[in-house]
Protein backbone atom coordinates (compact mmCIF):
# COMPACT_ATOMS: atom_id res chain seq x y z
CA UNK A 1 0.00 0.00 0.00
CA UNK A 2 1.11 3.14 -1.06
CA UNK A 3 2.38 5.22 2.02
CA UNK A 4 -0.19 8.33 1.30
CA UNK A 5 -3.57 7.81 0.68
CA UNK A 6 -5.73 10.51 -0.10
CA UNK A 7 -8.92 9.83 1.97
CA UNK A 8 -10.60 13.05 2.45
CA UNK A 9 -11.15 17.04 1.62
CA UNK A 10 -7.99 18.78 3.25
CA UNK A 11 -6.98 22.59 2.90
CA UNK A 12 -3.56 24.22 3.82
CA UNK A 13 -1.87 27.96 2.97
CA UNK A 14 -3.84 31.13 3.20
CA UNK A 15 -5.38 33.34 0.77
CA UNK A 16 -2.65 35.96 1.85
CA UNK A 17 -0.23 37.43 -0.15
CA UNK A 18 2.94 35.03 -0.92
CA UNK A 19 0.90 32.21 0.05
CA UNK A 20 -1.24 29.77 -1.69
CA UNK A 21 -4.05 27.93 -0.28
CA UNK A 22 -4.68 24.27 -1.34
CA UNK A 23 -7.56 22.22 -1.24
CA UNK A 24 -7.18 18.40 -2.41
CA UNK A 25 -9.97 15.34 -2.36
CA UNK A 26 -9.79 11.97 -3.66
CA UNK A 27 -10.33 11.58 -7.74
CA UNK A 28 -10.05 7.24 -7.77
CA UNK A 29 -8.64 6.64 -11.19
CA UNK A 30 -8.93 9.87 -12.63
CA UNK A 31 -5.45 10.84 -12.19
CA UNK A 32 -4.38 14.59 -11.07
CA UNK A 33 -6.72 17.38 -11.69
CA UNK A 34 -5.47 20.75 -10.46
CA UNK A 35 -7.75 23.75 -10.61
CA UNK A 36 -5.77 27.22 -10.65
CA UNK A 37 -6.43 30.90 -9.66
CA UNK A 38 -3.38 32.74 -9.53
CA UNK A 39 -2.75 36.49 -9.78
CA UNK A 40 0.21 36.06 -12.13
CA UNK A 41 -1.29 33.00 -13.79
CA UNK A 42 0.06 33.85 -17.20
CA UNK A 43 3.81 34.36 -16.79
CA UNK A 44 4.00 31.64 -14.05
CA UNK A 45 0.82 28.80 -14.29
CA UNK A 46 2.57 26.33 -15.78
CA UNK A 47 5.51 26.42 -13.45
CA UNK A 48 3.07 26.27 -10.16
CA UNK A 49 1.34 23.19 -12.02
CA UNK A 50 4.59 21.64 -12.54
CA UNK A 51 5.92 22.39 -8.59
CA UNK A 52 2.21 20.61 -7.17
CA UNK A 53 2.58 17.93 -9.64
CA UNK A 54 6.16 17.12 -8.89
CA UNK A 55 5.59 17.35 -5.17
CA UNK A 56 2.32 15.16 -5.43
CA UNK A 57 4.63 12.22 -7.52
CA UNK A 58 7.11 12.45 -5.52
CA UNK A 59 4.90 11.12 -2.45
CA UNK A 60 3.37 8.69 -4.72
CA UNK A 61 0.19 10.13 -5.75
CA UNK A 62 -1.26 9.09 -8.89
CA UNK A 63 -5.22 10.29 -7.96
CA UNK A 64 -6.04 13.83 -6.73
CA UNK A 65 -8.66 16.44 -7.23
CA UNK A 66 -7.15 19.84 -6.21
CA UNK A 67 -7.93 23.36 -6.69
CA UNK A 68 -5.61 25.97 -5.77
CA UNK A 69 -5.45 29.80 -5.16
CA UNK A 70 -2.32 31.18 -5.55
CA UNK A 71 -1.16 34.66 -4.53
CA UNK A 72 2.61 34.58 -5.73
CA UNK A 73 4.28 32.07 -3.96
CA UNK A 74 7.93 30.95 -3.99
CA UNK A 75 8.21 27.41 -5.09
CA UNK A 76 9.08 26.25 -1.54
CA UNK A 77 5.49 27.46 -0.43
CA UNK A 78 4.41 25.67 -2.84
CA UNK A 79 6.05 22.08 -2.12
CA UNK A 80 5.02 23.19 1.72
CA UNK A 81 1.82 23.86 1.50
CA UNK A 82 0.93 20.74 -1.15
CA UNK A 83 2.88 18.25 1.23
CA UNK A 84 0.50 19.93 4.22
CA UNK A 85 -2.52 19.19 2.04
CA UNK A 86 -1.36 15.92 1.10
CA UNK A 87 -0.71 15.05 5.07
CA UNK A 88 -3.95 16.33 6.60
CA UNK A 89 -5.96 14.26 3.68
CA UNK A 90 -4.36 11.21 4.65
CA UNK A 91 -4.87 12.03 8.46
CA UNK A 92 -1.40 11.87 9.03
CA UNK A 93 -0.99 14.25 12.04
CA UNK A 94 2.51 12.81 13.08
CA UNK A 95 6.00 11.00 12.32
CA UNK A 96 6.32 12.68 9.20
CA UNK A 97 8.76 11.37 6.72
CA UNK A 98 11.38 14.19 7.08
CA UNK A 99 13.98 12.15 5.16
CA UNK A 100 11.60 11.58 2.28
CA UNK A 101 10.69 14.74 2.34
CA UNK A 102 14.21 16.42 2.72
CA UNK A 103 15.61 13.86 -0.53
CA UNK A 104 12.93 15.89 -2.64
CA UNK A 105 14.97 19.09 -2.47
CA UNK A 106 17.04 18.95 -4.56
CA UNK B 1 1.49 44.47 15.72
CA UNK B 2 -0.76 41.27 14.04
CA UNK B 3 -3.31 40.82 13.24
CA UNK B 4 -5.24 38.07 15.72
CA UNK B 5 -8.29 35.84 14.93
CA UNK B 6 -10.45 34.97 17.89
CA UNK B 7 -13.57 33.08 18.05
CA UNK B 8 -16.73 35.20 18.73
CA UNK B 9 -19.07 34.31 21.60
CA UNK B 10 -21.71 36.48 20.25
CA UNK B 11 -24.45 34.09 21.94
CA UNK B 12 -22.75 34.42 25.65
CA UNK B 13 -20.98 36.89 25.67
CA UNK B 14 -23.43 40.19 25.53
CA UNK B 15 -20.13 42.58 25.45
CA UNK B 16 -18.58 40.58 21.80
CA UNK B 17 -22.15 40.78 20.91
CA UNK B 18 -22.58 44.37 21.20
CA UNK B 19 -18.98 44.85 19.25
CA UNK B 20 -19.94 43.26 16.42
CA UNK B 21 -23.29 44.51 15.90
CA UNK B 22 -21.92 47.68 15.87
CA UNK B 23 -18.57 46.47 13.23
CA UNK B 24 -21.98 45.16 10.97
CA UNK B 25 -24.00 47.98 11.32
CA UNK B 26 -21.02 50.48 10.58
CA UNK B 27 -20.57 48.19 7.11
CA UNK B 28 -24.52 48.38 6.14
CA UNK B 29 -24.95 44.79 7.01
CA UNK B 30 -27.72 43.41 9.26
CA UNK B 31 -26.88 40.46 11.96
CA UNK B 32 -28.18 37.28 11.04
CA UNK B 33 -29.80 34.62 14.07
CA UNK B 34 -28.76 31.72 12.23
CA UNK B 35 -24.99 31.45 13.29
CA UNK B 36 -23.38 28.91 13.74
CA UNK B 37 -19.73 29.82 13.72
CA UNK B 38 -18.35 33.71 14.79
CA UNK B 39 -14.79 34.96 14.20
CA UNK B 40 -13.42 38.39 14.67
CA UNK B 41 -10.17 39.50 13.65
CA UNK B 42 -8.44 41.89 16.12
CA UNK B 43 -5.66 44.06 15.45
CA UNK B 44 -4.05 46.12 18.76
CA UNK B 45 -7.14 44.52 20.60
CA UNK B 46 -9.64 45.64 18.59
CA UNK B 47 -12.05 43.88 16.45
CA UNK B 48 -11.42 45.36 13.14
CA UNK B 49 -13.31 42.41 11.05
CA UNK B 50 -15.51 39.74 11.57
CA UNK B 51 -17.08 36.80 9.22
CA UNK B 52 -19.28 33.98 9.84
CA UNK B 53 -20.64 30.84 9.27
CA UNK B 54 -23.55 28.76 8.97
CA UNK B 55 -22.59 24.81 8.27
CA UNK B 56 -20.77 25.69 4.89
CA UNK B 57 -22.50 28.71 3.89
CA UNK B 58 -20.43 32.42 4.90
CA UNK B 59 -22.27 35.33 6.31
CA UNK B 60 -22.07 38.69 7.40
CA UNK B 61 -18.46 39.59 6.98
CA UNK B 62 -17.46 42.97 7.27
CA UNK B 63 -14.05 44.70 7.99
CA UNK B 64 -13.92 48.51 9.15
CA UNK B 65 -12.89 50.97 6.69
CA UNK B 66 -9.68 51.64 7.98
CA UNK B 67 -8.23 47.83 7.23
CA UNK B 68 -9.86 46.89 4.21
CA UNK B 69 -8.26 46.56 0.57
CA UNK B 70 -5.16 45.53 3.05
CA UNK B 71 -4.81 41.41 4.15
CA UNK B 72 -7.22 41.30 6.61
CA UNK B 73 -9.90 40.07 4.53
CA UNK B 74 -7.81 37.27 3.25
CA UNK B 75 -6.35 36.24 7.06
CA UNK B 76 -10.20 36.57 7.91
CA UNK B 77 -11.47 34.28 4.24
CA UNK B 78 -8.75 31.52 4.83
CA UNK B 79 -9.84 30.84 8.08
CA UNK B 80 -13.21 30.82 7.56
CA UNK B 81 -12.01 28.36 4.70
CA UNK B 82 -10.02 26.59 7.03
CA UNK B 83 -13.15 25.79 9.58
CA UNK B 84 -15.11 24.95 6.63
CA UNK B 85 -12.81 21.98 5.37
CA UNK B 86 -12.03 20.81 9.41
CA UNK B 87 -15.81 20.60 9.72
CA UNK B 88 -15.66 18.06 6.85
CA UNK B 89 -17.22 19.84 3.95
CA UNK B 90 -15.22 20.14 0.51
CA UNK B 91 -17.16 22.79 -0.41
CA UNK B 92 -18.10 26.69 0.89
CA UNK B 93 -20.80 29.38 -0.55
CA UNK B 94 -21.44 32.67 0.21
CA UNK B 95 -24.46 35.07 -1.08
CA UNK B 96 -23.07 38.73 -1.47
CA UNK B 97 -24.28 41.79 -2.91
CA UNK B 98 -22.66 42.15 -6.89
CA UNK B 99 -19.86 44.92 -5.54
CA UNK B 100 -18.55 42.31 -3.17
CA UNK B 101 -18.54 39.51 -6.30
CA UNK B 102 -15.34 40.52 -7.60
CA UNK B 103 -13.20 40.36 -4.37
CA UNK B 104 -14.58 36.99 -3.72
CA UNK B 105 -13.67 35.80 -6.73
CA UNK B 106 -9.91 36.67 -6.20
CA UNK B 107 -10.22 34.65 -3.24
CA UNK B 108 -10.90 31.98 -5.94
CA UNK B 109 -14.76 31.85 -5.38
CA UNK B 110 -16.70 31.56 -8.61
CA UNK B 111 -20.03 32.56 -9.61
CA UNK B 112 -23.20 30.74 -9.82
CA UNK B 113 -25.92 32.85 -10.67
CA UNK B 114 -26.85 36.38 -9.86
CA UNK B 115 -30.35 38.13 -9.52
CA UNK B 116 -30.08 41.33 -11.04
CA UNK B 117 -28.75 44.21 -9.42
CA UNK B 118 -29.26 42.26 -5.94
CA UNK B 119 -27.07 39.10 -5.31
CA UNK B 120 -24.55 36.72 -6.74
CA UNK B 121 -24.57 33.52 -4.49
CA UNK B 122 -20.89 31.78 -5.18
CA UNK B 123 -19.14 28.69 -4.67
CA UNK B 124 -15.52 27.43 -3.55
CA UNK B 125 -15.21 23.96 -3.96
CA UNK B 126 -13.00 20.92 -4.69
CA UNK B 127 -15.78 19.35 -6.90
CA UNK B 128 -18.70 21.59 -6.31
CA UNK B 129 -21.68 23.04 -9.17
CA UNK B 130 -19.79 21.50 -12.50
CA UNK B 131 -19.62 17.86 -10.88
CA UNK B 132 -23.11 18.41 -9.84
CA UNK B 133 -24.23 18.56 -13.44
CA UNK B 134 -22.03 16.30 -14.97
CA UNK B 135 -23.57 14.03 -12.50
CA UNK B 136 -26.80 14.82 -13.83
CA UNK B 137 -26.35 15.24 -17.93
CA UNK B 138 -24.92 11.44 -17.21
CA UNK B 139 -28.42 10.12 -16.11
CA UNK B 140 -29.98 12.51 -19.31
CA UNK B 141 -32.68 10.27 -21.06
CA UNK B 142 -33.50 10.92 -24.39
CA UNK B 143 -37.06 12.33 -24.60
CA UNK B 144 -39.04 14.92 -22.49
CA UNK B 145 -38.42 14.97 -19.35
CA UNK B 146 -39.67 16.52 -15.94
CA UNK B 147 -38.65 18.11 -12.71
CA UNK B 148 -39.95 18.06 -9.57
CA UNK B 149 -38.63 19.44 -6.50
CA UNK B 150 -39.65 18.86 -2.88
CA UNK B 151 -38.64 18.78 0.91
CA UNK B 152 -41.11 15.37 1.24
CA UNK B 153 -40.40 16.09 4.83
CA UNK B 154 -42.00 12.94 5.50
CA UNK B 155 -43.44 12.10 1.77
CA UNK B 156 -46.86 11.99 1.61
CA UNK B 157 -49.82 10.77 -0.85
CA UNK B 158 -49.89 14.06 -2.05
CA UNK B 159 -45.99 13.90 -3.42
CA UNK B 160 -46.74 10.60 -4.94
CA UNK B 161 -49.58 11.75 -7.08
CA UNK B 162 -47.97 15.06 -8.31
CA UNK B 163 -44.68 12.60 -9.13
CA UNK B 164 -47.38 10.14 -10.57
CA UNK B 165 -48.96 12.88 -13.21
CA UNK B 166 -45.32 13.92 -14.18
CA UNK B 167 -44.34 10.32 -15.04
CA UNK B 168 -46.92 9.97 -16.14
CA UNK B 169 -47.20 12.81 -19.00
CA UNK B 170 -43.64 12.63 -19.58
CA UNK B 171 -40.59 9.95 -20.90
CA UNK B 172 -38.59 10.55 -17.92
CA UNK B 173 -39.45 12.79 -14.45
CA UNK B 174 -36.32 13.76 -12.35
CA UNK B 175 -37.54 14.36 -8.49
CA UNK B 176 -34.92 16.51 -6.91
CA UNK B 177 -35.54 16.05 -2.50
CA UNK B 178 -33.57 19.29 -0.61
CA UNK B 179 -30.42 17.78 1.10
CA UNK B 180 -30.86 20.68 3.93
CA UNK B 181 -30.54 19.62 7.70
CA UNK B 182 -33.22 21.90 8.96
CA UNK B 183 -36.39 19.53 8.98
CA UNK B 184 -38.13 17.43 11.30
CA UNK B 185 -37.18 14.10 9.21
CA UNK B 186 -33.35 13.75 8.57
CA UNK B 187 -32.33 14.40 4.90
CA UNK B 188 -31.18 10.94 4.12
CA UNK B 189 -34.14 9.57 5.80
CA UNK B 190 -36.35 11.77 3.30
CA UNK B 191 -34.51 10.91 0.26
CA UNK B 192 -34.66 7.60 1.19
CA UNK B 193 -38.44 7.60 1.50
CA UNK B 194 -39.28 9.56 -1.94
CA UNK B 195 -37.04 6.41 -3.21
CA UNK B 196 -39.29 3.99 -1.66
CA UNK B 197 -42.33 5.80 -2.61
CA UNK B 198 -42.01 6.08 -6.16
CA UNK B 199 -40.66 2.53 -6.63
CA UNK B 200 -43.55 1.55 -9.03
CA UNK B 201 -42.44 4.34 -11.80
CA UNK B 202 -39.69 3.14 -13.39
CA UNK B 203 -39.53 6.17 -15.33
CA UNK B 204 -38.42 8.41 -12.29
CA UNK B 205 -34.78 9.31 -11.38
CA UNK B 206 -34.20 10.74 -7.80
CA UNK B 207 -31.46 13.61 -7.25
CA UNK B 208 -30.44 14.68 -3.78
CA UNK B 209 -30.18 18.72 -4.33
CA UNK B 210 -26.84 19.10 -2.66
CA UNK B 211 -25.93 22.86 -1.72
CA UNK B 212 -28.11 24.28 -4.95
CA UNK B 213 -31.10 24.99 -3.32
CA UNK B 214 -31.75 26.24 0.01
CA UNK B 215 -34.65 26.70 2.23
CA UNK B 216 -35.93 30.43 3.49
CA UNK B 217 -34.18 29.43 6.98
CA UNK B 218 -30.55 29.56 5.55
CA UNK B 219 -31.18 31.89 2.86
CA UNK B 220 -29.21 35.12 4.39
CA UNK B 221 -30.66 38.45 3.93
CA UNK B 222 -28.41 40.38 5.62
CA UNK B 223 -27.09 42.31 3.04
CA UNK B 224 -30.56 42.67 1.05
CA UNK B 225 -32.11 46.39 1.39
CA UNK B 226 -34.99 46.59 4.03
CA UNK B 227 -37.53 46.76 1.86
CA UNK B 228 -37.08 43.86 -0.63
CA UNK B 229 -39.54 40.88 -0.20
CA UNK B 230 -36.67 38.52 1.25
CA UNK B 231 -38.59 35.49 -0.19
CA UNK B 232 -39.32 36.54 -3.76
CA UNK B 233 -35.28 37.24 -3.84
CA UNK B 234 -34.51 33.71 -2.57
CA UNK B 235 -37.47 32.18 -4.93
CA UNK B 236 -35.95 34.04 -7.73
CA UNK B 237 -32.54 32.78 -6.83
CA UNK B 238 -33.91 29.06 -6.89
CA UNK B 239 -35.77 29.60 -10.27
CA UNK B 240 -32.99 31.05 -12.12
CA UNK B 241 -30.09 28.28 -11.09
CA UNK B 242 -32.77 25.34 -11.81
CA UNK B 243 -33.56 27.39 -15.53
CA UNK B 244 -30.07 28.15 -16.55
CA UNK B 245 -28.13 24.96 -14.99
CA UNK B 246 -30.15 22.01 -13.64
CA UNK B 247 -32.50 22.03 -16.48
CA UNK B 248 -30.36 22.42 -19.39
CA UNK B 249 -27.66 19.82 -17.60
CA UNK B 250 -30.86 16.88 -16.87
CA UNK B 251 -32.74 18.11 -20.53
CA UNK B 252 -36.03 19.06 -18.39
CA UNK B 253 -38.10 21.37 -20.51
CA UNK B 254 -41.05 21.28 -17.45
CA UNK B 255 -41.29 21.94 -13.96
CA UNK B 256 -44.30 20.60 -12.01
CA UNK B 257 -45.63 22.03 -8.60
CA UNK B 258 -48.22 21.67 -6.31
CA UNK B 259 -51.15 24.72 -5.44
CA UNK B 260 -50.68 26.22 -2.70
CA UNK B 261 -53.88 28.70 -2.10
CA UNK B 262 -52.88 29.06 1.67
CA UNK B 263 -49.50 29.77 1.52
CA UNK B 264 -48.51 33.26 0.61
CA UNK B 265 -44.49 31.62 1.03
CA UNK B 266 -45.61 29.07 -1.91
CA UNK B 267 -47.66 31.06 -3.50
CA UNK B 268 -44.98 34.23 -4.27
CA UNK B 269 -42.45 30.89 -4.99
CA UNK B 270 -44.82 29.76 -7.75
CA UNK B 271 -45.14 33.08 -9.06
CA UNK B 272 -41.48 34.02 -9.31
CA UNK B 273 -40.88 30.62 -11.08
CA UNK B 274 -43.79 31.58 -13.32
CA UNK B 275 -41.55 34.67 -14.18
CA UNK B 276 -37.93 33.46 -14.43
CA UNK B 277 -39.04 29.90 -16.30
CA UNK B 278 -40.96 32.38 -18.69
CA UNK B 279 -40.39 30.92 -22.66
CA UNK B 280 -37.36 28.12 -21.17
CA UNK B 281 -39.45 26.07 -18.98
CA UNK B 282 -43.31 25.38 -19.10
CA UNK B 283 -44.62 25.23 -15.26
CA UNK B 284 -47.41 22.80 -14.60
CA UNK B 285 -49.37 24.02 -11.16
CA UNK B 286 -51.64 20.88 -10.32
CA UNK B 287 -54.47 21.12 -7.37
CA UNK B 288 -53.57 19.20 -4.26
CA UNK B 289 -55.21 16.21 -3.11
CA UNK B 290 -57.62 16.11 -0.69
CA UNK B 291 -58.31 13.42 2.42
CA UNK B 292 -61.55 13.63 4.62
CA UNK B 293 -62.22 17.39 3.05
CA UNK B 294 -58.36 18.69 3.73
CA UNK B 295 -55.67 18.47 1.44
CA UNK B 296 -52.70 16.18 2.01
CA UNK B 297 -49.50 17.78 3.47
CA UNK B 298 -46.74 16.91 5.22
CA UNK B 299 -47.29 19.31 7.48
CA UNK B 300 -50.51 18.08 8.65
CA UNK B 301 -48.86 14.38 8.88
CA UNK B 302 -46.48 16.17 11.09
CA UNK B 303 -49.05 17.70 13.05
CA UNK B 304 -50.83 14.39 13.61
CA UNK B 305 -47.52 12.37 14.61
CA UNK B 306 -47.26 15.04 17.33
CA UNK B 307 -50.21 14.82 18.94
CA UNK B 308 -49.83 11.20 18.59
CA UNK B 309 -52.43 9.87 15.92
CA UNK B 310 -49.82 7.81 13.78
CA UNK B 311 -52.83 5.66 13.15
CA UNK B 312 -54.30 8.67 11.68
CA UNK B 313 -51.37 10.05 9.57
CA UNK B 314 -51.74 6.38 7.62
CA UNK B 315 -54.58 7.76 5.55
CA UNK B 316 -52.53 10.68 4.28
CA UNK B 317 -49.12 8.60 3.60
CA UNK B 318 -48.20 5.94 0.99
CA UNK B 319 -47.30 2.26 2.44
CA UNK B 320 -43.67 2.57 2.67
CA UNK B 321 -43.70 5.77 4.71
CA UNK B 322 -46.29 4.27 7.24
CA UNK B 323 -43.49 1.71 7.72
CA UNK B 324 -41.57 3.72 8.13
CA UNK B 325 -43.01 5.57 10.78
CA UNK B 326 -44.36 2.39 12.93
CA UNK B 327 -40.20 1.48 12.54
CA UNK B 328 -38.17 1.63 15.70
CA UNK B 329 -36.14 4.34 14.04
CA UNK B 330 -39.16 5.80 13.03
CA UNK B 331 -40.96 5.93 16.41
CA UNK B 332 -37.92 7.23 18.04
CA UNK B 333 -37.94 10.13 15.41
CA UNK B 334 -41.47 11.10 16.46
CA UNK B 335 -41.26 10.76 19.86
CA UNK B 336 -38.51 13.00 19.32
CA UNK B 337 -40.90 15.74 17.47
CA UNK B 338 -43.61 14.91 20.63
CA UNK B 339 -40.71 16.52 22.79
CA UNK B 340 -39.87 19.10 20.36
CA UNK B 341 -43.66 20.48 20.60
Amino acid sequence: MPLYQIQKPAIAGTLESSDIQIMIDRNDGEGIDINLTSSVEHQYGRQIRETILKTLSNMGISNAKLTAVDKGALDCTIIARTIAAVHRSCGITEHYDWEAIDSWNV
Amino acid sequence: MEYEIRRLWIDRDPRQKQLWQNLLQSGGIRPEAAISYCAGLFFEDRLVATGSLYQNIIKCVAVSPAHQGGKAVSILLSHLLSTVMENGSSSCYVYTKPQAARSFEELGFSELARVDDQLVFMERAIYGFPQYLKDLERQRVPGRAAGIVMNANPFTLGHRYLAERAARENETLHLFVLSEELSAFPAATRLELVRRGVQHLPNVRVHPTGDYMVSAKTFPSYFLKEDVQVAKVQATLDAILFRDHIAPAAGITRRYVGEEPLSPVTQLYNESMKEVFHGAIDLVILPRVEQGGNVISASRVRDLLRRGKTEEAKELVPESTYAYLISPEGKALIQKLQQEG
